[in-house]
């Protein structure tokens, strides 16, 4: 039995050192979660991690205390579009009980499917918004809104694992207050408002995150600066769109990480690539999912060009391989994956590349684990 | 005077737009016109700029409301000189699923390609695609699918329409993240859309049979 703790396998090969194996992490829906600890006859995630040898890298976030939110409330009962009011099933209700609002005023339901249910934003508090004093007038969350002393305490009940806290994502709560459609089209149509907008958001960001780092000193391994730029086939946005909204935030939140000497972890869905040259050179440490089927990545050039100075956190297909594949063909992936991303022994964490699936076969996940930990 | 209205929708210029198909119009040009040679036009631009990495989601969404905003101005003068769309296409996220954004962006190019379209929304169940065929004959179903979880709805649409005897009377065409040419084939579709662009060229191809 190895004497390496999680936390120190994980930082290794953030740090591009040598250990004894390749990490592994997990992200998955509360549906997967019932089904491995039925599985494994548990009851929390850690005994999971435990049996699955599941390094992982535990998220803190400091408590809301901020004021009482309540979906009752006029302004934020009705979802604010038809077409988002759950669409056009008639058994959907936007029922109250399962309705709620978030400080930001963003509003979620309870989308119901055949194997789960999915919380989805079917409000968007600045949708109607037009100027910049309709901004100016919005009630923007506080960074005293949240505990911020309660973080040590949570960080000890995990004291062998990877810490990270935080999540600064301009362009992410840019669509999540406007709705993704308008957001997209106030980059042409509004750039004033939209400069606002962005240097609001990205004032709270940096005095939260700033609270968070002070607070968190010596147990706050890593920070999200995080955004989702790639789609299926390419970017949503073009560089040059990124450039002028969004890359000074951004760089501000990777600065303020570094400062307090945290890594700085990049989630990015789909295909990502044509922003992944600025992106490293702004300063990310990990990137994260690695959806090489968005345009069919090559991974071993992905691992020479960039292997030395990131660490690649993902990799296992959610796509396609694990919800409808064989466990064979699981373990292949898998196996596929250490021998580029990880072809040097370090700088790459196994994972799945986004939430496990209700619809996973449980041997399939299985699969994953075994495969990522043998030899 | 066509061309400026050309240049209005692929700049992204909505009250132009608007403005130059008013004066167009005013200036005794035909609407059939008007709407290929300018906007269809247009459009076809768009996508193709889209394609070839130029155009991104944002200046297609623009656009989009532009040629938009033309048509509203040029709809009423259309139906006057009795010029029907090419064709007309129903669309919809199938249930379970509320994502929409990619399933707009295919009504805005169809409808730049010269279609009618009606869209039914999100989270739709396969009887209401059914319903709405009955009811309103298109020539092409659309379906749109983000989620690996629900994209099985997709196969229960076509089962749908299949067992209502609908299924030869309109042409299937499914897009969204995880689909791919193997799943519409393993479904008994017809198209696959891998983007907005694609699916309007590819829909406009099927029906004029080039």
């Amino acid at each position: 039995m190895s004497s390496i703790t999680p936390r120190e396998r994980m930082l290794a090969a953030i740090n591009h050192q040598q250990t004894d194996r390749l990490p592994t992490d997990i992200w998955a829906t509360q549906e997967v979660w019932e089904r491995l600890y039925e599985h494994f006859g548990v009851d929390n995630k850690m005994a999971v991690y435990d049996l699955l040898q599941i390094d992982g890298i535990i998220g803190i976030a400091p408590p809301y205390i901020g004021p009482e939110l309540n979906a009752e409330t006029d302004a934020v009962s009705q979802p604010n579009d038809s077409a988002l009011r759950g669409g056009s099933d008639p058994d959907f209700k936007t029922n109250k009980a399962d309705y709620y609002v978030n400080e930001w005023g963003m509003g979620f339901c309870q989308q119901a499917y055949e194997t789960g249910v999915y919380e989805e934003q079917i409000y968007y508090p600045l949708a109607e918004a037009e100027t910049i004093a309709d901004l100016e007038a919005y009630p923007w969350p506080s960074p005293d809104w949240y505990d911020y002393s309660a973080l040590s305490g949570l960080a000890a009940g995990y004291p062998n694992r990877a810490i990270m806290c935080g999540y600064a994502a301009i362009f992410y709560y840019h669509n999540l207050l406007r709705g993704l459609e308008q957001s997209l089209m106030d980059l042409i149509l509004k750039p004033e408002f939209t400069h606002y907008l962005v240097k609001r958001l990205t004032d709270f960001f940096n005095e939260y995150h700033r609270r968070c780092f002070e607070a968190g000193k010596g147990v706050i391994d890593i920070t999200q600066v995080t955004d989702d730029y790639g789609s299926q086939n390419g970017l949503l946005i073009s560089p040059s769109m990124f450039d002028a909204f969004y890359g000074g935030s951004v760089q501000s939140f990777i600065d303020l990480a570094k400062s307090y000497d945290i890594t700085v972890f990049h989630h990015d869905d789909g295909d990502l690539r044509p922003l992944l040259p600025r992106l490293t050179q702004m300063g990310i440490d990990i990137l994260n999912p690695i959806q090489w089927r968005c345009g069919n990545w090559d991974l071993a050039a992905l691992k020479t060009e960039y292997g030395e100075r990131l660490c690649f956190h993902g990799g296992v297909d959610n796509q396609q391989t694990l919800p409808f594949g064989t466990p064979d063909e699981v373990a292949r992936e898998v196996r596929w994956l250490k021998q580029t991303l990880g072809r040097d022994g370090t700088g790459f964490v196994i994972a799945p590349c986004h939430n496990i699936q209700a619809n996973t076969p449980l041997e399939n996940i299985l699969a994953m684990y075994e495969t990522a930990v043998e030899n | 005077m066509l061309d400026e209205i050309y240049d209005c929708i692929i700049d992204g210029n909505a009250p132009r737009t608007a403005e130059m198909v008013q004066g167009a119009l005013e200036n005794g040009h035909d609407p059939g016109q008007i709407l290929n040679e300018s906007m269809v036009a247009a459009m076809a631009e768009v996508g193709r700029l889209f394609e070839i990495g130029e155009y991104f989601v944002p200046e297609m969404l623009v656009s989009a409301r532009a040629m938009k905003a033309g048509l509203a101005v040029l709809r009423p003068h259309l139906a006057q000189a009795e010029i029907e769309p090419i064709g007309s296409v129903i669309l919809g996220t199938v249930q379970g699923d509320l994502h929409d954004i990619g399933k707009n962006l295919v009504g805005m190019m169809l409808e730049g390609a010269g279609f009618k379209v009606l869209d039914l929304g999100t989270n739709v169940p396969p009887a209401q695609f059914v319903t709405a065929v009955q009811e309103h004959q298109p020539q092409f179903v659309g379906i749109s699918t983000l989620l690996t979880t629900t994209m099985t709805g997709a196969k229960k649409i076509v089962e749908a329409l299949d067992v209502a005897n609908l299924r030869e009377q309109v042409t299937v065409m499914v897009g969204g993240a995880p689909v791919t040419q193997d799943f519409v084939d393993a479904i008994g579709a017809d198209l696959f859309a891998p983007d907005a662009a694609l699916a309007a060229k590819q829909a406009r191809a099927h029906l004029l049979g080039i």
